[in-house]
C-alpha cells in the first residue's frame, strides 16, 4: 500500500501560517500596549518593569493556549472532524502543521516581549526567566494537541491540558500521600525527610519543570530533558491519533482508559491534599476519611465525564481494583520501610552524625560535598556547613555514640514532656564510611502521658557539653586558631531587632564573659534534649517581650560587603556575666 | 469498483453496522436508501475512514482502502451537516482545497459557479442551507474525485436546483467514470438517477441490486375476479403484499407474473388484469415492510 506523500504539507503549512496573521496582529498590539506603552506612560522601571514583563508573558501564554485550542478544536465537532478527516491531508499532518504554526506564533510573541522590555529593564539576568518559560510554552503547545485528541470537546481539552501539564506534580503529590501514610505507620520515617530525599535524588521536579534553570546556566541536560519530554508527547500524539475513536467526539473524554486514569488520579489528589494538610494522628480515621473522599471524588468525576448520575459497573470495578493496588503499593512501602525501622548503626561505621531539627541536613551536606568535590570534610568544611546551612556535624566517636544511644532511646519511647514548649521533631542522620546514610525523624509527642525525659536529657546534655559542639557552634570563641585569624568580628547590641544601640565593643573584650556564660548555661540546663531541637540554644521563654540581644557578625576584611550574623544571644534568660559587662559600658542596656 | 465486505461496527453495545456488503461499479450512481438512523451516514464515514471498522474491509479496484492511504486521496465526501472553515468564501474554500486535491479544476469551478449562479465572494457561513450545499457540491465536482460520497445532498433544495445537480452529476459520471454513492430520503429523485441501489435497515443492507433488476424482481399487478380471491392459493408466487380496494386487488409479488396470471385465470374468471410499474419508493416500502419496519400497529 502506498502511503501519502508530503506534497501537500508545505502549502498547507504556509496557508496555516497566513491564517494566523490576524492573531499575530492582535497579540502584537496587546503586548505592545501592556509591555511598552503602559509602562512608558506610568514611567515604570525596576520591579514595576518586571511586573509588566510578567503580564506580557502571561498574555503570550493565554494567546498561545487559546490558539492551540482553537486550531485543534476540529477534533471536537462531528462535522468539523468529518470535513478535515476526509481531506487528503492526514490528521497527523494537520496536527504537526498546527504545532509548528503555534511554535512560530509563540516565538514571535516571546521575541516581541524581550525586545520591548529590553528598553526598560536594566538587569538582563531577569531574562533567565525564559529558561523555563520557553519549555513551558513548548510543552503547552504539544500537550494541548495531545489533550485535544484525548478530549471530545474543547473545554475538556483545555482542562486536560492543564491536568497533563500538572501530571508530574500530581504524581508527586500522590507519592507524598503514600509517604504520609508511611510516616504514620513507621516511626522514624518522616514525610518531610522522604519528600526531600525523593525530590532531590529520585524525582527531580525542578528539572522536569525547568525551574532549576532560573538561576543556572543552560547545559546539555536542559536540552536533553526538553527533547525527551517533547519526543514522548509527540509519540503519544501519533499513537493516540491512530487509536482515536472519532465516533466518541462530543464526549468529555474520547478514550475510556484515559477517562479512568484522570478520574483515579483525581480521586487520589483530593484525599492527598486532605491527609497531607491535616494534623490528625489517628491513622484509622485518616484512612477511612481518605477512602470516603476518594470514592466520592471518583464518583463525581466519572459522573461528570460520562454525563450520567448512574455510573457503570466497569467504573466501579476499576476503582475497586485501583484502590486495592494503591493500598497494596502503600502497604508494600510501609512493610519495606518497617524492615529498617529499628536499624541503628555501629559507632565505628559512622563518619559524621547529625542530631537536631534542621530537616534538610542531608541535602545541605550532599550539596556541599557535591560543590566542593570532596567527601572527606575538614574542620573548616564543618564550620562552613554550620555558618551557611546551620548544620552541625559531629565526627568525634563519643558524640556519635551519644547520638546512637539517643536514637535507641527514641526507638523505645519518642515522647518527651517539654511542658509549655512545642517541639515536634528530632532528626538524626548518619553519614556512613561506605558512603551510605541513615536518615530518621522522630515526632516527640510533647503532651504524651508516658513521656520519658531523664535518659534523653542525660544523653543530650553530654552532647551539649562536648568540646566538639562548642568548637563548632562557638568557633569564634572556643577555637584559638580561628580567633587569631584575619576575620573581623563585629558586635552589635539591640532591643528586639528594632532599636540598635551603637557600640564599639570588640569580641576580644567580650570573649571571656561569653565563654563563662555559655559553659554555665549548658551545664545547668534541665531541658538539654529540648535544646537539641533548637539549634543547641537554650529554650527561649521570653519571646513575647522585647529583649535586649547581642548579635555577633563576621565580616570579611577582603570583602566588607560579605558578612553574616553567626549568633544572636537573647538576654531574657542567662548570659549574666556578659550582660553585667555590657551594662557597665552601655548604660542604655537595662 | 468500490466494494465493502462484511463491514461491522459497534458503538458501545449497539450494532450500528452489521456485516454490510456494498458493491458500486465505476461510473455508477449508487443510491443508499434506508430508514432513519439505519447507518447510512455512518457507512459513508467508514468509507472515508473517519470511523474505523471493527470488522470488514473496503476496497477500491481491489486495493484496500485504509486510513491515510493514497487511494483515499481520490475520494470526496460531502456531508449532510456541511462544515466550512470559519470566514471562508467559496473562492477561498476552493483555493484552500486546491492545496490538497491534485485534480482540482479551475475551469470546472468557474463553469459551475456560473451555472449555479453562486456569489463566490460571499462568506459561506452567511449563505442559506441550499446555497451552502450548492457551494459544497461545486467544490466536490471541481476536485474530480474517483469516488464521490454525497450525504443527503439534495434535501431541502428546490426542483430547479435539483435538476441542475443531476445534470452535472450525470455529465461527470459519464466524462470521468466517477463512482457516486448518494444517500437521500427523496426516493423519487433517486429513482430517476440511480443505477444501483442498496436498501439499509438497522445497520444491514437488506437488498442491493441494479435498480432496473430490482424493479423486474418485484412486480405489482392489479386484477379483478369474479368471486372472492384467496391469497393462500397463490403462496408459490411469493406474494409480499395484497390489498383490495373496492373490487380491484393489488398484489406485490416476486414470482413469475405470467404463471400467476395463468393460475388466476384457471381458478377464477378474470375480469381485469394489468401489470403496474414499481417505483423505488414502493420497492423501499416493500423491502422494509418485509423487515417489519412500518408495519407496526397503533
Amino acid at each position: 500500500m502506498e502511503q501519502r506523500k508530503n506534497k501537500t504539507f508545505m502549502p498547507f503549512f504556509l496557508n496555516s501560517l497566513k491564517a494566523k496573521s490576524n492573531w499575530i496582529l492582535l497579540s502584537t498590539v496587546i503586548i505592545f500596549v501592556t509591555t511598552l506603552l503602559i509602562p512608558y506612560i506610568l514611567k515604570a522601571d525596576g520591579v514595576d518593569a518586571y511586573f509588566f514583563m510578567g503580564i506580557g508573558i502571561f498574555e503570550a501564554f493565554v494567546m498561545v493556549f487559546v490558539n492551540c485550542l482553537i486550531d485543534n478544536s476540529f477534533f471536537h465537532s462531528d462535522s468539523k472532524l468529518a470535513y478535515y478527516k476526509s481531506k487528503p491531508v492526514s490528521l497527523k499532518e494537520q496536527v504537526v502543521v498546527n504545532i509548528i504554526t503555534e511554535i512560530i506564533f509563540a516565538g514571535l510573541l516571546l521575541a516581541l516581549i524581550v525586545l520591548l522590555t529590553s528598553f526598560q529593564i536594566k538587569d538582563y539576568k531577569i531574562f533567565r526567566v525564559f529558561n523555563f518559560i520557553i519549555p513551558w510554552i513548548l510543552v503547552v503547545i504539544f500537550l494541548s494537541a495531545l489533550s485535544s485528541i484525548l478530549a471530545g470537546n474543547t473545554l475538556a481539552a483545555g482542562i486536560m491540558t492543564v491536568f497533563n501539564f500538572a501530571l508530574p506534580g500530581i504524581v508527586y503529590l500522590i507519592i507524598v500521600f503514600i509517604f504520609s501514610i508511611v510516616e504514620d505507620f513507621v516511626a522514624g520515617f518522616s514525610i518531610d525527610v522522604l519528600e526531600n530525599y525523593f525530590l532531590n535524588n529520585v524525582y527531580k521536579l525542578e528539572y522536569i519543570y525547568f525551574t532549576e534553570y532560573l538561576n543556572k546556566p543552560l547545559g546539555y541536560i536542559y536540552f536533553l530533558i526538553l527533547g525527551i519530554i517533547l519526543t514522548v508527547i509527540t509519540l503519544l500524539i501519533f499513537k493516540i491519533l491512530k487509536k482515536r475513536k472519532n465516533e466518541n467526539t462530543g464526549n468529555f473524554i474520547v478514550f475510556d482508559g484515559y477517562k479512568y486514569f484522570v478520574s483515579l488520579l483525581g480521586s487520589l489528589i483530593i484525599p492527598a491534599f486532605f491527609t497531607v494538610s491535616n494534623y490528625s494522628r489517628n491513622i484509622i480515621s485518616e484512612i477511612i476519611a481518605a477512602l470516603m473522599v476518594a470514592s466520592l471524588t471518583y464518583y463525581v468525576l466519572i459522573a461528570v465525564v460520562e454525563k450520567s448520575f448512574k455510573i457503570s459497573r466497569l467504573s466501579i470495578k476499576i476503582f475497586a481494583v485501583s484502590m486495592v493496588l494503591f493500598m497494596a503499593a502503600t502497604g508494600g512501602t510501609v512493610a519495606f520501610a518497617s524492615r529498617y525501622k529499628d536499624v541503628v548503626p555501629d559507632v565505628e561505621d559512622v563518619k559524621y552524625a547529625f542530631v537536631g531539627s534542621n530537616g534538610r541536613e542531608f541535602d545541605f551536606v550532599n550539596k556541599y560535598i557535591e560543590e566542593s568535590g570532596n567527601s572527606n570534610l575538614s574542620y573548616n568544611d564543618i564550620i562552613k556547613l554550620k555558618d551557611v546551612y546551620g548544620v552541625i556535624l559531629f565526627t568525634e566517636k563519643e558524640n556519635i555514640r551519644n547520638i546512637i544511644d539517643l536514637h535507641k532511646e527514641m526507638l523505645k519511647n519518642s515522647s518527651y514532656n517539654n511542658e509549655n514548649y512545642r517541639y515536634d521533631n528530632l532528626d538524626i542522620t548518619y553519614f556512613m564510611d561506605d558512603g551510605g546514610y541513615i536518615i530518621r525523624e522522630y515526632k516527640t509527642d510533647c503532651d504524651g502521658a508516658d513521656a520519658e525525659n531523664g535518659k534523653k536529657d542525660e544523653l543530650a546534655l553530654k552532647i551539649l557539653n562536648s568540646n566538639e559542639l562548642k568548637r563548632i557552634k562557638y568557633n569564634y570563641l572556643y577555637d584559638e586558631e580561628y580567633c587569631k585569624n584575619n576575620y573581623n568580628i563585629e558586635i552589635s547590641v539591640g532591643y528586639d531587632f528594632n532599636e540598635d544601640i551603637a557600640s564599639d565593643i570588640t569580641i576580644e573584650e567580650l570573649r571571656p564573659f561569653l565563654i563563662k556564660d555559655i559553659n554555665k548555661e549548658y551545664m545547668n540546663t534541665d531541658k538539654a534534649f529540648f535544646a537539641l531541637g533548637g539549634n543547641f540554644d537554650q529554650p527561649y521563654k521570653g519571646f513575647n517581650e522585647p529583649s535586649p540581644y547581642l548579635a555577633i557578625t563576621i565580616r570579611d576584611k577582603e570583602d566588607p560587603k560579605a558578612y553574616y550574623t553567626v549568633q544572636t544571644l537573647y538576654f531574657n534568660e542567662g548570659y549574666e556575666n556578659t550582660k553585667e559587662y555590657l551594662k557597665s559600658s552601655l548604660p542604655e542596656l537595662k | 469498483m468500490l466494494k465493502i465486505k462484511d463491514l461491522s461496527k459497534k458503538f458501545r453495545d449497539f450494532n450500528v453496522l452489521d456485516h454490510v456488503n456494498l458493491n458500486a461499479e465505476i461510473g455508477q450512481i449508487y443510491g443508499l436508501v434506508g430508514s432513519n438512523g439505519c447507518g447510512k451516514t455512518t457507512l459513508m464515514k467508514h468509507i472515508m475512514m473517519i470511523y474505523k471498522p471493527d470488522e470488514g474491509d473496503i476496497f477500491y479496484n481491489d486495493v484496500p482502502v485504509v486510513e491515510d492511504s493514497e487511494i483515499i486521496k481520490e475520494f470526496y465526501f460531502v456531508q449532510d451537516n456541511i462544515f466550512f472553515p470559519y470566514q471562508f468564501t467559496l473562492s477561498s474554500l476552493f483555493a484552500y482545497e486546491k492545496l490538497m486535491y491534485k485534480n482540482m479544476s479551475d475551469e470546472k469551478f468557474n463553469r459551475l459557479v456560473n451555472y449555479f449562479d453562486i456569489d463566490k465572494n460571499k462568506k459561506l457561513n452567511k449563505m442559506s442551507k441550499g446555497q451552502r450545499k450548492q457551494a459544497a457540491f461545486v467544490v466536490a465536482i471541481s476536485a474530480q474525485p474517483k469516488v464521490l460520497l454525497l450525504d443527503e445532498i439534495v434535501d431541502g433544495l428546490d426542483a430547479v436546483i435539483k435538476r441542475k445537480f443531476w445534470d452535472v452529476l450525470f455529465q461527470e459520471v459519464m466524462d470521468n467514470e466517477m463512482t457516486v454513492v448518494i444517500s437521500s430520503h427523496d426516493l423519487k429523485e433517486l429513482d430517476n438517477i440511480c443505477d444501483r441501489v442498496g436498501i439499509m435497515h438497522q445497520g444491514k443492507i437488506l437488498k442491493e441490486d441494479d435498480l432496473e433488476k430490482m424493479k423486474d424482481e418485484i412486480k405489482r399487478v392489479q386484477f379483478a375476479v369474479d368471486g372472492e380471491y384467496e391469497i393462500s392459493d397463490f403462496k408459490e408466487f411469493n406474494v409480499i403484499k395484497s390489498v383490495k380496494i373496492g373490487s380491484v386487488n393489488f398484489c406485490t409479488l416476486t414470482g413469475n407474473i405470467d404463471e400467476f396470471r395463468k393460475k388466476l385465470e384457471k381458478e377464477y374468471k378474470v375480469l381485469l388484469f394489468d401489470r403496474l410499474s414499481m417505483s423505488l419508493e414502493e420497492i423501499f416500502i416493500t423491502e422494509l415492510g418485509g423487515a417489519g419496519y412500518g408495519t407496526e400497529k397503533e
